[in-house]
């Protein structure tokens, strides 16, 4: 039976998908019984939402874009 | 004059044009890699260095070019050059962790579970089942981007890489020149520190970003 702790060790891991089979098993039995995990690995999902939905790239100006173009078409002249 | 995008068929027709200096194809590089660039580079710089770090990963692209083996995309390529010249910006600035110090045992989640490997502090339960719930207070969104900006270089550039920017575990390898366990324990402490953020927020409503 695997741990609290070895399930927090490798969640991130079952984030990027399935795993092995027998460490698939183990872990529903696990998850089964364990309000606590169930709750850390819900909750760690979010926070990787949480990551991707609060960040933005500003996109890079037409005037940006043209100043670098320039510069690198400078180079080595 | 500007040409259009659908000059460059493909990726070594575009490769040819900026080897031969083709001022068209700087500009689609730029236009279609600069945000990329700039998000990766802000990730382990800061944004005052980003621009800086990013202008200096173009030029030495485009003098090394000739030499690209094509191994990968050319983008992944030029994700490279940026992260090393972040890691060079860093190191000169003394701000580098090792990236040993960076895989050593997590002791604030370690310090979560008993010797038996049960749960002593038990995660909370959040108010919010979605992102966007959690999102709506401007304080956590602030905290996050905070605590975000302290964490290692390498620990915010697998976070923005594969969270932010949706690239795959094996590119990321590939971009930090880390191996793929190690690319999984980074973002393993990273998700941690986010997770916890979270959750003393929700706790204290104040943002604490060790």
């Amino acid at each position: 039976m695997l741990t609290c702790k070895q399930v927090s060790d490798t969640a991130s891991d079952l984030l990027e998908g399935p795993t092995t089979l027998s460490q698939d098993i183990r872990l529903r039995l696990h998850l089964m019984i364990c309000i606590h995990c169930r709750r850390y690995l819900k909750q760690l999902r979010l926070s990787t939402g949480v990551v991707s939905k609060s960040g933005s790239a500003p996109a890079p100006s037409k005037e940006d874009i043209e100043t670098l173009v320039s510069k690198l078409s400078d180079q080595d002249k | 004059m500007t040409a259009p995008m659908s000059a460059f068929k493909d990726e070594d027709t575009l490769i040819e044009a900026l080897i031969n200096k083709s001022e068209a194809a700087f500009r689609h590089a730029v236009t279609e890699c600069q945000r990329s660039m700039l998000y990766l580079a802000h990730s382990m710089v800061g944004n005052k260095l980003a621009d800086e770090v990013v202008q200096e990963a173009w030029f030495s692209a485009m003098r090394a070019l000739p030499k690209f083996e094509r191994r990968s995309k050319l983008k992944t390529w030029l994700m490279r050059i940026v992260a090393n010249e972040a890691k060079t910006r860093v190191r000169r600035e003394n701000r580098q962790e090792s990236l040993d110090a960076m895989l050593e045992p997590d002791a604030a989640m370690d310090s979560r579970f008993d010797t038996k490997g049960h749960w002593q502090n038990n995660p909370l339960d959040w108010d919010g089942d979605s992102p966007e719930a959690l999102l709506t207070s401007d304080e956590l969104r602030a905290c996050i981007d905070e605590m975000i900006e302290t964490l290692p270089d390498l620990q915010s550039a697998t976070l923005n890489l594969r969270e932010r920017q949706g690239y795959s575990l094996d590119e990321i390898c590939n971009i930090l020149d880390v191996s793929e366990s190690n690319v999984r324990v980074l973002l393993h402490r990273a998700r941690n520190r986010v997770f916890r953020c979270i959750e003393n927020f929700q706790d204290s409503g104040e943002c604490c970003t060790i």
